[in-house]
Order: structure tokens, then C-alpha cells, then sequence
């Protein structure tokens, strides 16, 4: 059963792989699209230094190249009003030959010059996917990547892997230019990353590079949620539009539940004594309010994991919590497991089934069977939320229902603050631990900045586990994106790049983003400072920084201690000493204005109200602190 | 955007420090300098520096928070005079860290590195010893901080 299913407006192509669940099953089997299968062509294809006439053009001054056929509707600005059209607001890119029909349509287009979408610029290509990551996961929304070839492509293969582990949304628009740098071009592009892109596709006229467009931003946003990949040659970018028309909207396929699955599901909410709901990640901020809407129809409490990651119940609701009782029997898992009945999205399963090399990952995403329930469905819990809604709605309310169900709701709202104030003043006491102490706790990183964001707007954009995540007991998380979680697959490099991804979200909204940044994690990408000075980005960065790659100094620690030959030179190779980081100069030199180091606990509030005051008025500040380990 | 006018709220800009005794005053002192100094003030602070100690206990032996994610490794303990029986005396401490290094080898540590007398001499216990016991017990009320402020914020709500 498929939400918002609407056949006639349906024009697949040949040579697109399939739609909705079919391409899904088309990838699962390891299918590419006829378009982009070449494989054997792949696995000869061999790289040529570049030419010095070819070499020129990238780094000398010299004569623009001739464009044959220079038209002033080129097929570019068609891409333009698709991307328009499918709702893209950002399109994220470090500049490149190989799409600069594209990116001249972006900034130029006529009705809409560098609006909707809005070129974005990167300082490398995996600080771009990282920004599209972290944009993905606030706002549930894929923001366009254009990667340039195979160089781009492989700079942000890793992001990619990560968005990918993280079931993100995002769009990747491959340039690519056979009449340039023979190392740039391959045969089969999409293969650098296959294993780990949920979809791709190679198209070679402008009508197939517009269906494989919207394709992608299907397959990209229809669960299981993941980047997709379209290869838009030159040629395409710069062809003529003329007797070429943008193709009909096709609304995502969501996977739901049976009618009778829904239908069952309200009798059972509306039947039990003590219901809950169980509610994991949904994919939109529209499946949050469908699940605060279906636990206040139903009087169920409802557990979270708002303060993990994004697009779950906000913490705050009165309904959230264990409730007035824990005998529940009835519980509805939503994207999580549960006793009873579970809802969750289908699964990419093994990346090895896509990885024609045989090279491969084993899973990397999730194990169904681990989910465990009584009664599992295979679909999307939030399209499916719509379904049970409409179900507990018609199946009416009497007087004694209404009247149980409310007091119900009134014996869980008092017993829910009840634990939480309860809970949080022992949280609270632990973090009185080293409250004193220079360099500052990592509890007190968290803590001081509380009165500063508290009645905001706010949004925390980058990882949190290295630095104790503190907020996570500390501060309640009641927006889709209060907190977007971590990265994915654990890689280093993720959190400056997603912040100012969640930062782009956050700008025109008033919202603010704050990025808890790792010191060796900021050091991978640290020109994304750059892009979030540029855009005007609301921002703070606040470093952790405790001058070390932490958790290997502890391995390596441990090691040399294990084998009994002293640990006083376990600092080599894992902390960040002579010479120490500037990272407030760093951040100066990017435009961006800083504090710090502050190692002093009691010079951080005011650090912090500095910051809030200079993010508010639109731009990034950095506040670096000195922290305990960990 | 608007500018933040909002400040810190009453309660927060009125702490009161409660006054630490005397004897901890100067470990304190030593707790402020920027850190993590290299230019440590004892030889046993250089120690706690050069080998790492801090790494899981933390600069002034409070711990590292590392309980708020169960995934992570080791999971040390406070180094507090008073709350870790192997503080209890010198003689005590040093037997810990020789435990397993020299008296059960066969037994490799699997969460605190064992430390002999070839890598950590008797003096050198002695000086680390000494530092340990130096840092500051004390904690400051829950209300005196921006903690207690979080916590009456939450009641607000």
C-alpha cells in the first residue's frame, strides 16, 4: 500500500531502474539502472594524466572554451525549475568545471537568480555532503551535493558513507566532462560510491536527466531514506531546452500499513487499559505532530528518543515519559521495536549485494530481525500514522471513553513531571563533579550555556559523545531537530560541516545552531567556518577542546600499560601538543570571531553571552574552551 | 535576527562561592592555571601529566563523565581522598599500582595500566601520591551554580 499514490501522473522510462518500492527492490537485488550499468567498461577504464593543455585551463590564465550551440534557455536552467519545483532550497557545491552550466543557471536563472535553490559554497567536497547531512536530518528535507567527477566524488565519499549509515536524505548531481581531464572522467561514475548510494542513475538526453532528477529526490526521500546519485553530463547542462518540457511531479510512494493493520492497531490503542507509544525516528517533522496528534486522541505515554537524535516526541509533552504506570498492554513501536507491534521502514540490507568488485561492507544497516515484536509491518510508520489516525477517529468515542482517556492523560502528565523534575535533579548533582575545576567539566560546557539558549529557538547540530552529551539529561529536546545526533557511521569530520548544514536549516527561521565541536574532529574540515561566515549563518561553535584524539589516547594508554612498559609516551600520536591549536585564530582567519581558549569555568558564561549575542544578529562565533577530557 | 538583550537571570549572577578550607586553597590555585599545562607546578603533577592520569581521571581526579556513554572505555574512578579504598595511604596506593605488574604478571590489566617499579619508581609513587591527595574534595552547592538555575527553570515550566 503506497501513501499519496497518484498512477496517472506516473511516466517512468525505460531506462529508469523503477519507482516507489520497485527501485527499492531493484537496488536490494543489486540492479543499477540500465542507464548507468557498465561495469565491465568500468573495470578497464584506465586514468591519463592530464594534458598541459587540459591542465591549463584549471590553473592558467587563459581563453574561456569555446561552448558550442550557447543557447539562452540551456537544459540547466529546466534542472533549475525542477529542483525549484521539488522544493530543493539549498544546492551545495566547491566550484567545478564539470557543472558550471548548472551552477551558472543556479546563480542566473531569470525568475528566480540564485533563489530556490541557493548556491551554497564548500571549501571541500565532504564538508558539502557533510552540510547536506545535517541539513537533511533538521528539517527531513534532501539538500543538492554537485560533486565534481571522480576527484569531487571521491573527496566526499566518505560523508557520503556516513549520511548513507544514517539514513539521510540528500541529492548528489555528479558533473561530468569526457572532453576534459581524462583523470576526471570515468565510464561508470556512480560506481566509486555505489555500494553505499541507494540509487543512480547515468542519463545521456536532457528529458532522462530530468526524470532521473526527480527520481533521485524520490528515492532519496521515500524510506529507507539514503543519498542518491545522478551523473549530469556537460553536454546535458548545456544542451538546449528548446521542445523540451519539465516532466510531471510524481509524489513519493510511502510504504504503509494495511487498512486492516490500522484499523486493528486503533482498536487495540483504544482497548488497552495502559496504551503506549514507543517512538523512534520518523522521517519528517509531519510524523512528529501525527504521533503527538495520535497519543493525545489515545491517552497513550509515549517514550523518545528526542534527546538522540532528530524527528521524535518532544520531551516535554506531558504525555512523554514512563506515565502514571508501567503496566502497559498494550505498545505501539514506532521506527523501534516493541513487545507488541511494531512499525518500522524497510532496511538497505547488505552493502555487498551492490558491490560488483566484491569489495564490500557487511550490514551496516539495520538487523529486522533485532526489532524483536510480537506483530512487525515493513512500512513507513509515519505515512502509516495518517492511516491509524483516521482509524482511531472513526471508530468514534463515547462519554465513558472520552472521560478515561482523559483522566488517564492527567494521571500521566502529573506523574511524567514528576520523574522528569526528579531525574534531573539527580542528573543535575552528578554534574556538580569537578564544577570548580580548570580546564572546565565538560558537564559545565553544557550547563553554562543553558540560560543562554533556554527560551530559544535552538537546534544542537553536531555529535555530542565525545564531549559527555550532557544535554541529553540536562536539557529538554521538544523540536524535530533539537538534537540531529551523530554521525552516522562514527567517522571524524562530521560535526562543523553538519552544524553549518543545520545552520542553513536555522537561518531564515530564527533559530539558532550549536555545534559541541570536537577539537580532532574539527580539524578535518575546518574551512566549513568559512561557508557558515559567508552565508550569515546563526552558529556557535563551541570547541571541546582537550588538545588530544581522546578515546585513542585512553586505547593506546591502556595498551602501554598492559604490557608493562609505562604510559609516559602514549601522548605521542594521539593529542594535539606542540604546538597547541589557535583555534580562535583559526576561526578569526575564516571571518569568523572567536574567544578563547577560556580554561577558566568561570570566564564561560560570559564567553557564552557574547557568542548568543553576535549569533543572533546572524552571524558564527566560536568559543573555545579547555575542557577535562571527557 | 534581534540582539540577546536577555542577561544571565538573578539567581545566577548572585552565586556565592562557598569558601573551600584553607588547606585546599593552594591545590586549587595550582587546579586554575590554564591547563593542561605542561609547565606543572610539582613533580608529582608533572606525573599525573606525563603519564596520562588525567586522561581517564581527570585533570584534578574528578573523573571524566565518560558514565554519560556506556560505549566508551575504560570507566575510571573518582581519585578522591576518602572515596577510593586504594588512597587510603601511600603504602596502599603504591601496592595497587605494583599489583598486577609485579606480583600477578600473569594477569595483565584490563582497565588500569600496572605500573612497576621499573617504570614508576618508589620516589616517583611517592611524588604522585602526593599530588593525588592534594586535589580539592569540595563541591559547591547545587543552587550556587547555573545548575540550580536549570533545575528551578525546569520547575518553571
Amino acid at each position: 500500500m503506497m501513501e499519496d499514490s497518484d498512477k496517472s501522473t506516473l511516466t517512468r522510462r525505460g531506462f529508469l531502474g523503477g519507482t516507489g518500492l520497485a527501485g527499492t527492490a531493484a537496488v536490494l537485488g543489486g540492479m543499477a539502472s540500465p542507464a548507468s550499468a557498465q561495469p565491465a567498461a568500468a573495470a578497464s577504464a584506465s586514468a591519463q594524466p592530464p594534458s598541459a593543455a587540459q591542465l591549463a585551463r584549471d590553473t592558467e590564465v587563459v581563453e574561456p572554451p569555446v561552448v558550442s550551440g550557447i543557447t539562452r534557455r540551456p537544459g540547466s536552467d529546466l534542472m533549475v525549475e525542477l529542483l525549484r519545483d521539488l522544493g530543493v532550497e539549498f544546492v551545495v557545491a566547491n566550484p567545478s568545471s564539470s557543472f558550471e552550466g548548472l551552477h551558472e543557471s543556479i546563480i542566473n536563472h531569470p525568475a528566480q537568480p540564485n533563489r530556490n535553490p541557493e548556491l551554497i559554497t564548500a571549501l571541500h567536497e565532504g564538508s558539502a555532503v557533510d552540510m547536506a547531512h545535517g541539513y537533511g536530518k533538521a528539517t527531513g528535507k534532501p539538500m543538492v551535493v554537485m560533486l565534481h567527477a571522480t576527484v569531487g566524488l571521491q573527496n566526499a565519499a566518505m560523508a557520503i558513507y556516513q549520511a548513507f549509515v544514517d539514513k539521510t536524505p540528500i541529492v548528489l548531481l555528479i558533473g561530468s566532462d569526457d572532453g576534459f581531464i581524462q583523470a576526471h572522467i570515468a565510464d561508470d561514475l556512480a560506481a566509486l560510491v555505489r555500494p553505499y548510494t541507494k540509487w543512480d542513475a547515468a542519463p545521456r538526453t536532457l528529458p532522462e536527466a530530468l526524470d532521473a532528477i526527480q527520481e533521485a529526490w524520490i528515492q532519496a526521500v521515500t524510506p529507507p531514506c539514503a543519498p542518491t546519485l545522478v551523473v549530469v553530463d556537460s553536454h546535458l547542462q548545456k544542451a538546449s531546452a528548446e521542445g523540451v518540457a519539465l516532466p510531471s511531479l510524481r509524489p513519493p510512494q510511502f510504504p504503509l500499513i494495511s487498512t486492516a493493520d490500522a484499523e486493528l492497531i486503533a482498536s487495540r490503542l483504544l482497548g488497552a487499559s495502559n496504551p503506549r507509544l514507543d517512538v523512534g525516528r520518523l522521517r519528517t517533522p509531519a510524523g512528529v505532530e501525527r504521533a503527538v496528534r495520535l497519543a493525545e486522541l489515545t491517552g497513550a505515554c509515549v517514550g523518545t528518543r528526542a534527546n538522540q537524535g532528530p524527528m521524535s516526541f518532544p520531551q516535554s509533552h506531558p504525555l512523554c515519559g514512563p506515565g502514571a504506570s508501567t503496566d502497559y498492554d498494550f505498545v505501539l513501536g514506532l521506527e523501534l521495536p516493541s513487545p507488541h507491534f511494531s512499525i518500522a521502514g524497510p532496511e538497505l540490507g547488505s552493502l555487498a549485494g551492490r558491490d560488483e568488485a566484491g569489495v564490500g561492507f557487511s550490514i551496516v544497516r539495520g538487523r529486522p530481525a533485532a526489532l524483536g515484536a510480537a506483530e512487525r509491518r515493513s512500512a513507513d510508520a509515519e505515512a502509516s500514522l495518517a492511516l491509524i489516525i483516521e482509524a482511531v477517529l472513526a471508530a468514534g468515542s463515547t462519554a465513558a471513553r472520552a472521560s478515561s482517556i482523559r483522566q488517564r492523560s492527567e494521571a500521566h502528565g502529573t506523574r511524567n513531571r514528576e520523574v522528569r523534575l526528579t531525574t534531573l535533579r539527580a542528573q543535575l548533582q552528578r554534574r556538580l563533579r569537578g564544577w570548580e575545576a580548570s580546564p572546565v567539566s565538560t558537564a559545565r560546557l553544557y550547563a553554562e550555556l543553558w540560560p543562554f539558549i533556554a527560551d530559544e529557538d535552538w537546534c544542537i547540530g553536531s555529535q555530542t559523545n565525545f564531549s559527555g552529551g550532557h544535554h541529553a539529561d540536562l536539557w529538554p529536546h521538544d523540536k524535530p531537530y533539537s538534537c540531529l545526533g551523530s554521525s552516522g557511521a562514527a567517522g571524524i569530520g562530521y560535526s562543523l560541516g553538519a552544524s553549518v548544514g543545520a545552520a542553513l536549516a536555522a537561518r531564515d527561521h530564527g533559530r539558532i545552531v550549536v555545534d559541541f565541536q570536537g577539537d580532532g574532529d574539527f580539524n578535518f574540515m575546518p574551512g566549513a567556518l568559512w561557508t557558515a561566515a559567508h552565508h550569515r549563518l546563526p552558529l556557535l561553535i563551541v570547541m571541546h577542546n582537550n588538545r588530544a584524539w581522546h578515546q585513542e589516547l585512553m586505547f593506546v594508554q591502556y595498551l602501554t600499560g598492559a604490557r608493562g612498559r609505562g604510559t609516559d609516551r602514549a601522548h605521542i600520536g594521539t593529542t594535539l601538543r606542540d604546538p597547541f591549536v589557535n583555534y580562535r585564530a583559526i576561526a578569526e582567519g575564516y571571518g569568523v570571531e572567536g574567544i578563547g581558549p577560556v580554561a577558566d569555568p568561570a570566564e564561560l558564561a560570559a564567553a557564552y553571552r557574547r557568542g548568543i549575542e553576535v549569533v543572533k544578529s546572524g552571524r558564527p562565533f566560536l568559543v573555545d574552551v579547555l575542557t577535562q577530557p571527557r | 535576527m534581534q540582539i540577546m538583550t536577555r542577561r544571565l537571570p538573578p539567581a545566577r549572577s548572585g552565586f556565592v562561592r562557598r569558601p573551600l578550607p584553607a588547606v585546599l586553597g593552594l591545590a586549587l590555585l595550582a587546579a586554575w592555571l590554564p591547563a593542561p599545562s605542561l609547565l606543572a607546578q610539582t613533580p608529582g603533577a608533572s606525573l599525573y601529566l606525563e603519564h596520562g592520569c588525567y586522561g581517564c581521571h581527570g585533570h584534578q581526579g574528578k573523573g571524566t563523565h565518560v558514565e554519560q556513554a556506556n560505549n566508551l572505555f575504560p570507566k575510571p574512578p573518582v581519585l578522591l581522598a576518602g572515596r577510593t579504598p586504594f588512597l587510603v595511604s601511600e603504602d596502599v596506593f603504591r601496592a595497587y599500582l605494583r599489583l598486577r605488574a609485579e606480583q600477578q604478571p600473569q594477569q595483565p590489566s584490563v582497565m588500569m595500566p600496572h605500573y612497576s617499579a621499573e617504570v614508576l619508581d618508589d620516589a616517583k609513587v611517592s611524588a604522585l601520591y602526593a599530588h593525588i591527595m592534594g586535589f580539592p574534595v569540595d563541591e559547591p552547592a547545587l543552587e550556587d551554580t547555573v545548575l540550580g538555575w536549570l533545575l528551578e527553570h525546569a520547575q518553571a515550566r
